[in-house]
C-alpha cells in the first residue's frame, strides 16, 4: 500500500513534458449521504471522499505503448475505499492483423445495460459502483487475430483478483461483516490458479456477436458463514463457462440478448439478460433524445443466485439533453417478478465549463419479502453528488496533425 | 365556329407544349446538377486517408463561445461510403472518445462509440442523422462524406459569390431520418468546391447557412476549407469549425477503422 501511493506520486510528479508521454488526471470530491437508520448501530449516514486517478500514455516505437492507469481513493469512513489500485498497467503491441496485451488490463464483454453477465474476465469494484460498471485490473496475457468479419481471442489470466467487501463503519454492508481476509479457494493453487478464455466475435451486416468460453476462478464468491456464526467469508469456486452475446441493430433499436452456461464443480444452471433499447431522437423538434431499456434477467438457480436478478424486469429511461454542458440522466428500476421488490438508480451528470463534470446518484431499495437478495439493503437508500475535474499533459495535436 | 375552335385547339397545342417543354427542362436541371455533383465528386476522388485537427468554437445567441477539439480520420472506399474516426480531445471529460461510421450508400451507416472510462466498445443507432453533433450547430448528416447517390438534384443556374462564377444546384437528400427537404449549394465553375450551402428543414423553411473558405489546395489536387461556418436561423445560434491542419501523408488502412481497434485509438 505505502509502496503503490510511492508509486503513484512518484509518477505524479514526473516531468511528464519531458519524458514526452500524455498524461491525463482527475480529481473527483464525492459526498454519500444515507437515509434510514442503520442496521448496524455504528454505521455512517454520510461519506465524503476524494478520489483520484492518473493515466500515462506512452508510445513505444511505431507499433507498441504502454498504457497506465491508476486510481486512488481516500475515503473518511471506508478503511476498504483508502487504496490504490492498478486498473490497467500494460504493454499493447500492435500487429498487422493482430495484437498482443500484457500486464493488468480491463476488458469490457456484453451488450446490455442492466446487469454484466456475460463480462467474466475484471473482477467488479461494488465499493466504487454497485451495479458492476468499474472493476479492477486484470492480469493478463491477451492475444487478438483479426481474420475479415471474426475476431478470435485468447486470455491466459495467472493472477486472481478477490472482490472487495464495504468495511465498518461504512453503509452497504451485509447483516453480517464478510472477513476478506480468510478467504478460500477451491482451487489450491488459491490466486495463482491459472484462469483460461478463449473468445470470438463477428459482425455482419445488422448483427453484431461474441461467443466464448472461461475456466478458472469464478470471480463472484460464495458467501459462507463462519464456525462460529459471527462472520461470512468468501468462496471462490473453479467454474467453466460458456456464454454467448448478441445485438441486432435495426433503425433506432438496439436488440440484446445475453447468456451464459456455467458448470462450478456442481449444480449448473444457466442465465440470461435480454431486452431492447429503442431510441426516440429529437423528441418535440428539441436537441433531446429519450431512449428506453426493456431488459429480462433471469437465472436458472433463483433463490440461490448469487446475483439479484434471479426474475427481474428492468426499465429505465436514458435522456441526453444534446446541450453545451453535456447533461444527461439514466433512471432505472429492477422490478423483482417473484417477490415483488424494487431496485432503483438514477445516474445524472453535466459538465461546467471544459474541465468539470457534476454527477448526481440516487439509490434506493424496496424490498417486500426477505428471500429477495436486495433485502439486506432495505435501509440504505442514498445519493450521492460529486464533481470531477479533469487535467491533462498532452502532445498538442493541433499544431500537429498526426499524435 | 370554326375559328374559335382553332383558337381553343392552338391554345391546347400551346399548353401542351409548355408542360412537354418544361418536363424536358426539368429533366435538363436534373441532369445537369447530377453532372455537377459528379463533377464535384470525381475532383474529390483519390485522397486515399486523411487525418484533421479540428476546434470547434460552439456560439449561443447570446453571443457566449464554448470551444471543443477533435481529430477526424477519413479513409476512402472506393465504389462504397467512406469511413471515418471521430477523437474528441476536449472536453477533457469525453477526451478519447471515439465515434466510427461506415459509410454506405446503398443502406443505413454503421456505427460504434467507445467509451474510454468503461473500455466498452458500443454498437449504436446511426439513425441519429439529424441529431446535434456535440450541442453544436452540425448534424451528424453535416458531417458525413458527400456521395453522389444520396441525394436528387436540381441545377438552379449560374450566380456569382464574391466575384465568383458559381453553379447554384438545389439536391433532395434519398437517405432516411434526414432533417431537410433541399439543400441549396453555391459550387465554384472553376474548381467545383462547395462555397455555401442552405438547409432547408421539414416543413421547407430555412433553417441553416454553412459557409466555407479559407480553401487550400493540398497534394496538388484536393481543396480543403480551413474553415466551415454553420449559422442557424431559427435558433440565433451558430458554429464554426476551424480546420488546424490537413493531413493527407497518413498510411491509414481499412484495418484501422474496424470497430474492434477502437480501444487502441490514439
Amino acid at each position: 500500500m505505502r509502496f503503490a501511493i510511492g508509486v503513484l506520486v512518484g509518477l505524479w510528479l514526473l516531468p511528464t513534458s519531458v519524458m514526452a508521454l500524455d498524461f491525463r488526471g482527475e480529481i473527483g470530491v464525492e459526498h454519500r449521504q444515507f437515509f434510514r437508520t442503520p442496521i448496524y448501530d455504528d454505521a455512517r449516514d454520510e461519506q465524503p471522499s476524494i478520489a483520484l486517478q492518473g493515466q500515462w500514455f506512452l508510445p513505444w516505437g511505431e507499433r507498441s505503448n504502454f498504457d497506465l492507469t491508476v486510481f486512488g481513493r481516500l475515503d473518511a469512513v471506508d478503511s476498504e475505499r483508502r487504496r490504490v489500485d492498478l486498473r490497467e498497467a500494460k504493454w499493447v503491441y500492435m500487429g498487422d492483423s493482430w495484437d498482443f496485451t500484457a500486464g493488468y488490463a480491463l476488458v469490457y464483454w456484453g451488450v446490455v445495460e442492466s446487469q454484466r453477465l456475460v463480462d467474466v474476465i475484471n473482477q467488479r469494484d461494488p465499493l466504487e459502483d454497485i451495479t458492476g460498471n468499474v472493476r479492477l485490473g486484470q492480469p493478463m496475457l491477451h492475444g487478438r487475430y483479426f481474420a475479415g468479419a471474426v475476431t478470435y481471442e485468447a486470455f491466459v489470466m495467472p493472477w486472481f483478483r478477490e472482490r472487495p467487501f464495504a468495511s465498518s463503519p461504512a453503509r452497504l454492508r451485509l447483516p453480517l461483516e464478510v472477513d476478506t481476509g480468510q478467504a478460500e479457494y477451491e482451487s489450491s493453487q488459491e490466486r495463482r490458479h491459472i484462469d483460461l478464455a478463449l473468445r470470438s466475435t463477428f459482425t455482419l451486416g445488422t448483427w453484431d456477436a461474441g461467443l466464448h468460453v472461461f475456466r478458472g476462478t469464478n470471480r463472484e464468491p460464495e458467501l459462507r458463514l463462519s464456525e462460529g456464526q459471527d462472520f461470512l467469508f468468501p468462496f471462490y469456486e473453479q467454474m467453466t463457462q460458456f456464454g454467448v452475446d448478441i445485438q441486432r441493430t435495426v433503425g433506432s433499436t438496439l436488440w440484446k440478448f445475453e447468456g451464459i452456461y456455467r458448470s462450478p464443480r456442481e449444480d449448473s444452471y444457466f442465465a440470461y439478460a435480454a431486452g431492447l433499447e429503442h431510441a426516440f431522437y429529437q423528441v418535440f423538434e428539441s436537441n433531446i433524445d429519450v431512449s428506453i431499456l426493456l431488459e429480462h434477467n433471469w437465472d436458472e438457480r433463483g433463490d440461490d443466485a448469487t446475483t439479484p436478478y434471479q426474475n427481474d424486469l428492468f426499465t429505465g429511461v436514458r435522456i441526453v439533453m444534446g446541450d453545451v454542458a453535456g447533461t444527461e440522466a439514466l433512471i432505472g428500476v429492477y422490478n423483482d417478478l417473484d417477490y415483488g421488490g424494487r431496485f432503483g438508480r438514477l445516474q445524472a451528470s453535466r459538465r461546467f465549463g471544459n474541465n468539470l463534470r457534476g454527477i448526481a446518484e440516487a439509490y434506493w431499495f424496496s424490498p417486500r419479502k426477505e428471500e429477495d437478495a436486495i433485502y439486506p439493503y432495505r435501509r440504505e437508500d442514498h445519493i450521492i453528488v460529486g464533481l470531477d475535474y479533469f487535467f491533462e499533459v498532452q502532445h498538442d495535436h493541433y499544431k500537429r496533425a498526426t499524435g | 365556329m370554326k375559328r374559335i375552335a382553332r383558337i381553343v385547339l392552338s391554345g391546347a397545342f400551346f399548353l401542351a407544349g409548355l408542360t412537354l417543354g418544361s418536363a424536358v427542362a426539368e429533366e435538363d436541371a436534373a441532369a445537369r446538377g447530377l453532372e455537377i455533383a459528379q463533377e464535384r465528386k470525381a475532383r474529390d476522388t483519390g485522397w486515399d486517408a486523411t487525418e484533421a485537427a479540428v476546434e470547434m468554437t460552439l456560439y449561443s445567441r447570446g453571443g457566449s463561445e464554448t470551444v471543443r477539439q477533435l481529430r477526424i480520420r477519413s479513409l476512402e472506399v472506393p465504389d462504397s461510403g467512406s469511413k471515418s474516426l471521430i477523437i474528441f480531445d476536449l472536453p477533457s471529460d469525453v477526451r478519447g472518445t471515439v465515434v466510427l461510421t461506415h459509410s454506405h450508400i446503398e443502406r443505413p451507416d454503421d456505427q460504434w462509440i467507445f467509451l474510454p472510462s468503461i473500455r466498452r466498445v458500443k454498437r449504436v443507432s446511426s439513425s441519429n442523422q439529424s441529431g446535434a453533433f456535440m450541442g453544436s450547430e452540425f448534424a451528424f448528416e453535416d458531417l458525413s462524406s458527400f456521395e453522389v447517390e444520396k441525394y436528387d438534384y436540381e441545377y438552379l443556374g449560374e450566380d456569382e459569390l464574391d466575384g465568383m462564377a458559381m453553379y447554384k444546384v438545389a439536391s433532395t437528400p434519398l437517405y432516411s431520418h434526414s432533417g431537410y427537404t433541399r439543400l441549396i449549394t453555391w459550387i465554384d465553375q472553376e474548381h467545383y468546391r462547395p462555397w455555401k450551402t442552405e438547409f432547408y428543414d421539414r416543413r421547407g423553411e430555412l433553417l441553416k447557412t454553412l459557409t466555407a473558405s479559407g480553401f487550400s489546395l493540398y497534394e496538388d489536387r484536393f481543396w480543403r476549407a480551413s474553415v466551415s461556418y454553420m449559422e442557424n436561423h431559427q435558433t440565433g445560434r451558430s458554429t464554426k469549425l476551424e480546420f488546424k491542419e490537413y493531413d493527407f501523408n497518413v498510411s491509414y488502412r481499412e484495418a484501422d477503422f474496424r470497430h474492434n481497434v477502437l480501444n487502441r485509438v490514439n
